[in-house]
């Protein structure tokens, strides 16, 4: 079998393909209809720049004290939330989906938000190897690549669902990887959904 | 259609990966009295504009955990760390200690994998 991380896009594994996309702007809270019939697995930016030069990530964890924004997604919604936005701040936000592992249904095609390609050999193009959730602490993947791949994780509950972008070494929340797995963590209490690519991270 | 019926598909926006690096930020050992510290690192990495990251961390040659923070300790004291861009071409690593009392802390060696993605309706 040819590496995979020997070509920027290769037919043999699939490709992610985003199935949602929204854009806007907002200063405390927005919410708006995704109208996919599913709860879709967002990820995204925001930033106080027009041109969006400095960027945050959505649910990136900065600190409680300072600007952040907090994104979850139900099977209706995707709300944004803003914290730490006292002198109401312009926040501009791109919010991405894609579909969870556990639902297989048509969607509207979202390459008409490309603004000149829809696919650029100029850049890397990630190979997914498995998309998964995991229901229990202490669940494993055994991807066997001997490296470290690149992964993206979810977080789910009654809410909805939202990006995983913390882990706690001391009560065993999050998700960890190894050279042979991925593995939930012992303090993990809900289910998570993740993404695990032939990609070196 | 079925986004799944195809390996690729131009229908979909897809993510462009613009970037890699791999860099390890060190704090040396230091006693923090009681109140809130912070310590930064900042590394350079190619210029992207409206990045989307993907982050993974290892603390002290552990196991590598995906996101872009680690708490390493949440009782007695509050210590993590942060990993975010200041700017497209540079990632600060951000320590973070809260302590109620005097509190010595050991080395904390934090090791970042980070991918840059953009996608194709800002590029």
């Amino acid at each position: 079998m040819a590496n995979p991380n020997d070509f920027l896009l290769n037919t043999d594994y699939e490709m992610d393909k985003i199935i949602l996309f929204n854009q806007g702007e907002f200063t405390n809270t927005i919410q708006f209809s995704h109208k996919l019939g599913f709860t879709p697995l967002i990820f995204g930016v925001w930033s106080t720049d027009a041109d969006f030069y400095s960027v945050n990530p959505i649910n990136g964890e900065i600190d409680n004290s300072v600007l952040s924004v907090r994104g979850i997604a139900n099977a209706s919604n995707v709300t944004l939330t803003a914290g730490g936005n006292s002198n109401n701040r312009l926040l501009r936000y791109r919010v991405y989906g894609l579909m969870p592992s556990n639902i297989n249904k048509a969607v509207q095609p979202t390459a008409r938000f490309a603004r000149k390609f829809a696919f650029n050999t100029d850049y890397n193009y990630c190979k997914l190897m498995r998309a998964g959730i995991f229901t229990h602490s202490g669940e494993e993947f055994h991807h066997n690549l001997s490296y470290i791949p690149q992964v993206i994780a979810w977080s789910e509950t009654s809410n909805g669902i939202r990006p995983l972008t913390q882990a706690n070494e001391q009560t065993g929340t999050g998700l960890r990887v190894t050279g042979n797995r991925l593995i939930c963590g012992s303090g993990v209490t809900n289910n998570i959904h993740w993404r695990i690519y032939y990609d070196e991270a | 259609m079925r986004p799944s019926d195809f390996i690729l598909n131009t229908d979909y926006l897809s993510l462009a990966q613009t970037n890699k690096a791999d860099f390890t930020a060190f704090f040396a050992p230091e006693t923090f009295a009681a109140g809130d510290h912070e310590r930064t690192q900042d590394f350079t990495i190619k210029k992207t504009q409206g990045a989307i990251d993907r982050v993974l961390m290892s603390h002290n040659n552990g196991q590598f955990i995906v996101g872009d923070k680690l708490i390493i300790q949440s009782s007695p004291n509050n210590v993590y760390v942060n990993v975010f861009r200041t700017n497209p071409s540079t990632i600060r690593v951000r320590l973070h200690v809260s302590t109620s009392s005097s509190y010595s802390m050991p080395t904390q060696n934090i090791r970042i994998k980070i991918a840059g993605f953009q996608p194709p309706n800002i590029y």
